[in-house]
Order: structure tokens, then sequence, then C-alpha cells
């Protein structure tokens, strides 16, 4: 003990009083910076040989509780993810504008359900013509519209995953490079909260675009893996690779087989090279690159299904050439049948073309649709037709060149259960003819056949729309066909436009040529009235692809119920993820809050503490002043 | 991780750091801020959902409640069109029935006095109550012509001067009626050196008489004859009349007539009546024979007892092809000018021989060009006036009801009133004229039946106009805001944010840097 140990004890004090003042003012200037984490400047006693000779302070540490943060990246994750999200489909919500102007693709479809009711009143009026033209118009472009915004929506989320890997690469290079620093610094003993700082905001950055775990090992250094457990950083940091189509249309869509895929996939390259593709090895479940993959591949598809849905059914319900089998009431038990070899029933059977059976069956409605299609091993026929449960498919001959064959294709391909419901042809009088017999418990309702047709002046049906939208492209009918190449429902939406021969000559919407080879007169409503119960009368069903129903219990319904429905739909989905986002930024802040009360900058805090500092730093200069003048009275003793 | 530091902070948990509150009351400013616009957009549009995932379930009743009002709107469009249409149906048919009952009643009355000059008259009468008929039949409304089934832009009834008169290659009712008058009398009507025998040759050969009708399609068609009491029987067949390929012939033998014996000839005139004949052996012919009996005297000798008989018949025949067949005639002329598609007329370039109709319609006008399908004319307009509801209301110029008034109207205009042919005109005049009566009657039936269907608009109209009231107010309930509501929200968070600037203002200063 002696007057020096108190002089160096006091200097300890004064600094490591100027430390914790240092500290002090950098909490202070840093209190408005995000990210930053509170620092404190731990001293202790410091003790020589048992005995203590003052203070030390000890690196500079941060006040942060590592559990709470990890929890808030993985809240940080899951808002990213339902914020991008939602605000996509806030966007298609919104394309559909006020509910009161009317103005979404439901309401234009009604109001040319009722133009073309007024046409059927004033068939003869060419100005009520223009308007159903202008109406069709409107339809087809409000589809193009839609589904170009939709399809935007996409390559924007396609730009985004690119975005959102650089910024991955760049933080978790960021991670790499920091983890080395903080490892050599703690080896030391030196500070590292300022290094751990900026990692985290690498963390952070990560955290944002997809969902992390990560482990801080015992030399400081950051473990960071995705939540599927592909390590993203370790000693050094693997990148994500990404190669974005940038423009994307309907028909671009992700595949597993690579030579197929039409838009970006993401791969994982690891330090030592090897790649990992995530979309089918653990893709991210949260984040922003979750969101943009959930809406590339599913979210907008499925909106851009339902435009196509309505499309096709647009297309194709007013286009189609009706044929009721023709009853037979002389037997015992009443037959159906298509003379498929009558040339005034029948075009040549194409891919598309169907034939749907209702009946009872012991008191139950049953129904079975017939598809003819050029090739019968196409996997993706059943997820292409509404009730692939009640289907059957029929391989059309190769090569046709008239329906001779038909009837016989159609009975070998049904199932043993409902063969016996037919006639078998080849051991009828007329082997082209289809017969579908009553029995004891089997009732027909209808039995119609199906076949777009693509001469405007064969009526009543009318092709009124087509393939096509612009001049510069030449318009083809579309046939709803079911395979291969003629499989064109993707998209149709996009590319949907009025028949340009129609626009040409809108009294088209009326004329036609009936079945005994006579134009009907000018001011003959056939057409037109047949087309608007098309329309709003009409029912159909409707693939399991728009999401609007499934398999087993297809949506059906009229084709203003389809619009509406898909409406209602886009708009539930979106208030829907919007209220989902709203409660996870509400979690998201709570735990964010909690981690800034823990890890924040209080002023107040800091300014009291800068006066206890203060008077601590008197305390020890005056321990230095008296010990000073001890020294002095001291020397004075020898005078 | 370094421990938190025990040198101080007593409570972590309790702390709000400075970056932390001014977030949180930027954060809670803008929240209500963002409230306090989504009310001032729902005040001003008194609708509370700014898109359909607002409405969220409720989107597609609302979606449907709106569609619903916009097709309600359609269909009442279309009702007063189609109401609009049915009345000028309805004016128009009511002239036809006026037309054609004046012209009736006119008609009938002539037939009733004496004096002919009112029958003089009735042409012209006929040929104005026809002009009225032909304008009404051909209404237009909206450009639409009224009466032409689906071929609304077709005016139907071609020209009355064209239907009369005929054009170049084609002729018109009058010809038509004046060659068939030629072809059913077998001559001009007043030719007084050879009087017209309606194509009914009557000869003799001993006690054999041979009544032979050869005029195939025309003139009086020996339809039957009946033998009830004596010595006149039919001979080779014994069955009577037979038919032969250019009419009918009837072979009888008188044997020993004596008085009282009788045949009764039944004659078909062209439209479809008959008239029989009764042809009385008699000793002395009497003054006043009864109605359609005609005497012919007995003599000792055969021959002239068959010349007595042949001279009485020809002379019957010519006065009845001088009057009913002549009216007859002209109505058959007219029924096949009017209500046979294609017209009919007589073939071939003379009349007075030919056997056979035209049925080409080569070589006569077709008074009718509007369309002729579908069977029942009402179904040729439609109009959609509720969901899977449509009304039919066409109507055509060739319905039977329209076309018998113009039909009648077109005869009495078209055939020449002259003072050598009275008994003619007032044979057609007394067919005519009662067609005429029973013509409007039908129309008559025909307006009540438009009448039904307007009737059924208005109903309809009425509904529309209840259940569209409805709907706009379902529709409202769902999206409207309560205005009040709103504006008290709002004028609590208009407070609530002046209270937030205020404290914030006051909590900034609570710094403690400022009382250092």
């Amino acid at each position: 003990m002696s007057l020096f140990g108190a002089l160096n004890s006091s200097l300890t004090g004064l600094r490591a009083t100027q430390v914790a003042v240092d500290v002090v003012s950098r909490n202070v200037a840093n209190a408005s910076t995000p990210g930053y984490t509170r620092k404190i400047a731990p001293r202790e006693n410091l003790v020589v040989d048992g005995a203590g000779i003052g203070v030390r302070s000890l690196s500079i540490t941060r006040q942060v509780d590592a559990r709470l943060q990890q929890n808030l990246r993985t809240e940080e994750s899951r808002s990213n993810r339902l914020s991008t999200v939602a605000d996509f489909l806030t966007r298609i919500d919104e394309m559909f504008g006020r509910p009161d102007q009317e103005t979404s693709i439901s309401y234009t479809m009604n109001q040319f359900a009722i133009s073309m009711g007024e046409l059927a009143d004033n068939p003869e009026n060419s100005g009520v013509r223009k308007s159903v033209v202008a109406q069709a118009d409107m339809i087809a472009r409000q589809l193009n519209q839609l589904s170009g915004s939709i399809q935007d929506m996409r390559s924007e989320a396609e730009r985004g995953i690119e975005l959102a890997v650089e910024e991955v690469n760049k933080a978790l290079k960021g991670i790499e490079a920091l983890n080395r620093e903080i490892a050599n610094r703690q080896a030391v003993g030196q500070t590292t909260a300022d290094l751990e700082d900026r990692r985290d905001g690498h963390l952070k950055m990560v955290a944002e675009n997809m969902d992390i775990r990560y482990i801080e090992r015992g030399d400081g250094a950051l473990t960071v893996f995705t939540t599927s457990g592909h390590v993203l950083v370790n000693e050094r940091a693997a990148q994500l690779s990404f190669d974005s189509r940038e423009v994307l249309s309907a028909e671009s869509a992700y595949s597993t087989d690579d030579d197929a895929r039409t838009v970006g996939s993401l791969v994982l390259i690891s330090p030592g090279g090897s790649e990992v593709d995530l979309l089918q090895d653990g893709p991210p479940r949260q984040g922003k690159l979750a969101a943009y993959l959930e809406l590339r591949d599913d979210r907008l598809p499925e909106a851009q299904a339902q435009l196509d849905e309505i499309a096709h059914t647009l297309v194709t319900a007013l286009s189609t050439h009706e044929v009721d089998a023709t009853p037979d009431t002389t037997g015992a038990f009443t037959t159906y049948s298509f003379d498929f070899t009558d040339p005034t029933q029948f075009r040549t059977m194409r891919d598309g073309d169907s034939l749907k059976l209702d009946y009872r069956q012991g008191g139950v409605s049953k129904q079975l649709s017939v598809y003819f299609v050029d090739d019968i091993n196409d996997p993706s026929l059943t997820s292409r037709v509404p009730n692939p449960a009640n289907s059957v498919f029929v391989q059309l001959p190769r090569p046709l060149t008239d329906n001779a064959q038909i009837a016989q294709a159609t009975y070998n391909s049904l199932p043993p259960t409902l063969s016996g419901l037919f006639a078998d042809p080849s051991s009828t009088a007329t082997p082209g003819t289809l017969t579908v017999r009553n029995s004891a418990n089997v009732a027909v309702q209808s039995f119609v056949s199906s076949q777009t047709w693509s001469d405007p002046a064969g009526g009543p049906q009318l092709n009124l729309f087509r393939d096509g939208n612009s001049d510069r492209i030449v318009q083809t009918d579309y046939t709803g066909g079911l395979t291969g190449a003629s499989y064109t429902k993707t998209g149709l939406a996009a590319r949907i436009g009025v028949n340009t021969a129609v626009m040409d000559d809108d009294t088209l919407l009326v004329r036609y040529t009936d079945a005994s080879g006579q134009e009907v007169p000018r001011g003959d409503n056939t057409r037109p009235r047949a087309l608007v119960d098309r329309l709003t009368e009409s029912r159909y069903q409707y693939s399991g692809q728009t999401g609007l129903g499934d398999a087993s219990m297809p949506f059906s319904g009229t084709l203003l119920d389809l619009t509406r429905a898909a409406v209602t739909y886009q708009g539930m989905e979106a208030t829907t993820t919007k209220s989902l986002s709203e409660d996870q930024a509400v979690r998201t802040d709570l735990l964010s809050q909690r981690n800034d009360s823990i890890s924040g900058v209080n002023v107040d805090d800091e300014m009291a503490q800068l006066i206890m500092l203060q008077s601590a730093y008197s305390a020890s200069a005056k321990v230095m002043q008296t010990v000073d003048a001890l020294f002095d009275d001291l020397l004075s003793l020898r005078r | 991780m370094s421990a938190i530091s025990s040198f101080y902070t007593p409570s972590v948990l309790n702390r709000a750091t400075t970056l932390g509150q001014n977030l949180r009351v930027r954060d809670s400013v803008s929240t209500l801020q963002n409230r306090i616009n989504t009310l001032t957009e729902q005040q001003t549009t008194g609708r509370w959902a700014t898109t359909h995932g607002d409405l969220r379930s409720q989107s597609t009743l609302v979606q449907n409640l709106r569609q619903k009002t916009a097709t309600l709107e359609g269909y009442a469009r279309t009702l007063n069109q189609v109401q609009t249409r049915i009345e000028a149906q309805q004016g128009a048919t009511d002239i036809v029935q006026q037309a054609s009952d004046a012209l009736g009643i006119y008609g009938m009355a002539a037939l009733n006095t004496d004096a002919e000059i009112q029958l003089q008259q009735v042409p012209r009468e006929a040929f104005g109550a026809m002009e009225r008929i032909i304008t009404a039949l051909n209404s237009n409304i909206e450009g639409r012509y009224l009466f032409s089934g689906a071929d609304t832009q077709t005016r139907p009834v071609v020209d009355l001067d064209t239907i009369l008169e005929g054009k170049p290659g084609k002729m018109g009712l009058k010809d038509a009626v004046a060659n068939r008058l030629l072809a059913d009398l077998g001559g001009p009507i007043d030719d007084a050196g050879n009087p017209p025998d309606g194509r009914v040759t009557v000869s003799r050969a001993g006690s054999q008489v041979t009544v032979q009708h050869d005029g195939g399609d025309f003139g009086l068609k020996l339809q039957n004859a009946t033998f009830p009491t004596g010595n006149i029987q039919p001979t080779a067949p014994t069955t009577g009349v037979v038919g032969t390929p250019t009419g009918s012939t009837l072979s009888m033998d008188f044997g020993t007539l004596a008085h009282g014996d009788e045949v009764v000839l039944t004659f078909e005139l062209p439209d479809g009546q008959t008239v029989d004949v009764t042809m009385l052996a008699v000793n002395q012919r009497s003054r006043a024979p009864a109605e359609g009996v005609v005497e012919f005297e007995i003599d000792d000798d055969p021959a002239i007892s068959t010349a007595n008989f042949v001279n009485a018949l020809r002379g019957r025949v010519t006065e009845i092809a001088r009057s009913d067949l002549a009216g007859a005639s002209g109505v058959a002329a007219a029924s096949d000018f009017f209500d046979v598609y294609p017209p009919r007329v007589v073939d071939g370039a003379d009349p007075v021989g030919a056997p056979t109709f035209d049925t080409s319609g080569a070589n006569v006008v077709d008074w009718y060009v509007g369309a002729r399908g579908p069977a029942d004319a009402r179904d040729a307009m439609t109009a959609k006036i509720d969901d899977a509801t449509w009304v039919s209301y066409g109507a055509r110029a060739n319905e039977s009801e329209l076309r018998d008034a113009l039909k009648f109207t077109a005869l009495l205009a078209a055939v020449p009133y002259t003072d050598d042919t009275v008994d003619r005109y007032h044979a057609v005049t007394s067919r005519a004229a009662p067609g005429l009566k029973a013509t409007a009657g039908d129309v008559v039936d025909m307006r009540s039946a438009i009448g039904v269907t307007q009737r059924r608009l208005e109903v309809t109209l009425d509904r529309h106009e209840d259940v569209r009231y409805l709907t706009e107010q379902q529709a409202l309930r769902i999206e409207k805001v309560d205005e009040y509501e709103v504006a008290t929200e709002l004028n609590n968070l208009i407070t609530q944010l002046q209270g937030t600037y205020s404290i914030t203002a006051k909590v900034q200063q609570l710094s403690l840097v400022n009382f250092l």
C-alpha cells in the first residue's frame, strides 16, 4: 500500500472512465443509427498478486440477446415473404378496380352479354351490332391486358429473384470476411462488437431474402445454413446462382427437366464448386426469394389459369357446334344415337372435340365426358379436363380422313363399367353410329356432342373470338385441343382477339346459313339469341388448374359465374395474404421492439451515465489531487 | 456471448431506446394518417371497399347484385322497345280491322239495296281500304318492318298498283282474276253469241244424254249426280259420275220419261262451294219453278225430250257461269294469288281452254316478300325479357287473318264493275263482304292475343323495377359506409393525431440533454 499505489489506482480509474465516456459518446452519436447495438465498456478489479491495484477496462461488448435476435431473423424472413406476396396480390386485386366503378372483367362480360341480348332484340340495327363488337373487343383487350400485367409481375418476380440472389451473395461474402476478422481479433482479445454489428447487418440481409439458421462457433465465427440444411457460410461462403430469363410469358414454366424449363432456377454453389438445385432440393420457404418463387410458379400462374379458363370458355362457348343425339323411341327402351358419318352434323373429328352424356343410373345423376385426342398417352390429359374422374379419352385413328371409325373407337375406349350403356357399333347395321341405350335402371338425360366451328357462315354458333389479337399475327381458330401442339389454352387470355372477319363485317353476328342451306333474313335473331344464351344461361365445368374447384368437385356455372368467382378469388387471396402479412408485421414489430429495448440506445440513460462517469472522473482526479497534495506535504518535510 | 454488464442498466426489458421511441411515434402517426386517408376516401365515395378484395366473400354477392341491376336495366330497355313495337303492331292491325270491317259493312249494305249505284261504289271503296291495309302492313318503326317476320329490312307487301296491275313479265291480281274467269267460264262472260258454259258440255244421242266437264282444274266441276225417282238412270258405268283425265263425265239414259222424273246434278264451284241443279221432267213448264229446279218438257219424241233437257241445262249452266261461277272464280283466283305460295295462275297463253295451273309463280306478282318461316309467326321476333325468358312478338303480313283482309279487299278492287256484269260483281261481293266481316273478327282475336303479350310485358317490367330497386338496396346495404360512424371515427382520429403531435413535441423536449 503506498501513495504510488493510490496514484496508480486513480490513474486506472481515469483511464477506465475515459474509455467509458468514449463508449457513451459513441452510443449517443449512434442513437439513431439502425442496426447499432448499445456498446458497453465492462471493467473489472485489477488484481495483481492477490491485491487490487485499480480498475481495468475489458474489451467493449455489445448488449444483445442472441436467441432473441435469431428469432427476430426468422420473423423477418416470414414478414418479407408475406409482405412481398401481399404486395403483388394486392396489385392483382387493384387491377379489377373499385367495386362500385364496375370495371372488373366480370362486369365487362356482363355488359357484353347485355349488348348481345340487345342485339337479339335488334338484329338488323348496325349500331347495336357495332356495340356488340366493341364490347367483345373490350373483353378481349381486358383479358390481354390482365394477362399482360400478370406476366409483367412474373417477370418482375424473376428479376426480384435475380436481385435477391445478388444481395444474398454479397451478404454471404461479407459474413465470410467478417467471420475471419472476428475470429482473429477474438483470439487476441480485441473487441469485436462493431464487427459483429456489421455481420448482423449482413445476416439480416440474408434473412430478409431467405429463411436461415445460424450458430456461433467458439471462435466467434458464424456458421449459416438454410433451414433445409444446406450450408451457406462456414469457413467460406457458398454462392447462389440464378439463370434469370428476364421476360416471362404465360407459357414460361418451371420444370425439373432443365431443357424444358423456361424460367430461371436457383442453384447453390458450394465453395468447393459443387452445385445443388435448391428448387428441387430444399427451396427457400420464407423471405423474399420464397415469395418471388411462390408468385412466379404458383400464385400468378393460377391467376393466369383463371384468365385462360375465361378466355377458353368464352371462345369455345360461342363457337361450339352442338348436336343433340337423335332419340329413337320405337323399341322397348329409348336409344340415343350419333351418326358421326353425317357430314351435315359433324365435321371430321379433331383433338378436343367431345361428347357429354348426362344420365341417371339407379336414381343417381351421373356424367360422362368423352374427349377425342391425338395422343392418348399425353400425361397432362387428366389435368386439362374439368372432370377427369368421369372422363374417357378416345385416341383418334390416324390418319383420319372421315368419321367412319369414330363410333367404334369410342366404344372400344369405354371402360367395361360403361360400355354396357352403349351398343357395340360393329354388331349393328350402322357401324358409323354410336348409340346409348336406356335400360331398366339407366335413363339418359342428355347426350350432346361439341365441336368448335371455324366457319362464321355456319350457325347459329359463331367463332366471334379467335387466337391472335394483333394485325401482325395471323389469327387462328382456337379449338380447345388437349394434346401436343393443339393444346394452346395456356396464355390464351394474352392472345385472344375478336375475329377479324366479324370486325370487318358485323352482320356476321346475325346472318348465317341455316340447316336448310338458306341464309337467314337480316332481322332473324336466332344467332344472337343462341349466343346470349351460351353466355348467360349455359353452365360449364371448369378446369381444376384454376384453383376454383378440384378434380373431384370441379367448379361449374355460367361464364358470368366464372368471371365473378375469379375476381372474388383474387380479391380474397389478396385480402387474406394482406391480413396474414399485417399479423406477421405486428409479431415482427413486437419482437423488434423487444430487441431494440435490449440492444438499442437510450440517450437519457447515456446522459445519466455520463453524469456518473463525470463524477467518477472528478473523484479519481480528486484522489490524484489529494495524493499530489500528500506528496507535496511529504516532500515539504525536508525543508 | 459477453454477458450483459452488471455495471449499469437495472432492468433491460423496461428500457425505451431513443431510436425505438422515435420510430414508434413515426409508426403510430403514419398508422393514424393511413386510417384517416382511408376514412376520408370512404366518406367521399360513400363506400367502404376500395377493391374487390376488401369485400371479401361478399365480393361475389356484390358483383352478382350489381350485374343483376345492369341486366335488369337491359331487360327494361328491351321491354320498352318491344312495347313500342307491339303498340305499333296493335295500331296497324287496328287499321286493318277497321278497313276490312267498314268495307264488309259497305259491301253488305250494297248487296241489300236494289240501287246499283251503291254496288258501283264498292270498287272505289275497296281501293281506298286496300291502300290503308297495305300501308298498315308496311308499317315501319325504328327502321324495322313489323309485318315481315324476321326479315325486318324488307317491306313485306308490294305496292297496291303492282298487286293489282302487275309489272312487266308478271301479272297482277286483275289479270289473274280475268284469266281465271275465262278459264272457269270457258269464254268471255258477255259473249252473247257463244254464251259461257263453265267448261261443261251437254250432248245427247237418242235417249242418251251426256254431261261432261272437261275444264281440268277450272270450270263447273261435275261432282255428283243423284237419281231420286223415275226413269232417268245412269248408264255405263252405272255408278254415275266418273272421272276423266280432263274432268268428269256422266251418261244417262232417259228411258220413257214420266212427269216428275228428276236427276240432281251437283257442281263444284272453284271456291269449293257446290251448287245443285235439279232437272225435273214435266209435262208443262210452270211459271215459277222452285229454287234450284230446272224444268224440261217431256215430249212424245224422246229425242225432243233430251233436246229440251240439253237446252234447259245449258241455259242453267250459263246462268250459273255468269253469276255464282264468276263470283267463285274471283274468290278462287284471289285465294290462289294470296294464299298459295308461289301464287297459282291459269297456265298457258290462252286461258279459255287451259286445263291446269301454272304453279311456278314465274309469271305472277308475289305480293308478300317478307320472311315466310317459322311456322308460328310470333316466333319470328323474340326478345329476352328475363333470365331464361323470351317473349315472341313477331308478325307477318301473310298470316291468315291479315292476308284474308287484304285478299277480299283486293278482290273487290280488282274485279271491274260494268253494267253488263252486275251479276258477277254481285256474286263476288256477296262472297267477299261476309269474308271481310269474318276477317275483321279474326283480326280482333289476333289483337287481343297481342294484348295479352302486352300485359305480360307490363307486368314483367313492373316486377323488374321492383327487383331492381331491391337489388340496388341490397348492394348498397353491403357497400355503403355508415357516414355518421365514419365522421365520428374521423373526428376521433384527428383529435388523436393532434394529441400525438403535441405530446411528441413535449416528449422531444423531455431529454436529459436539455437539463445538463
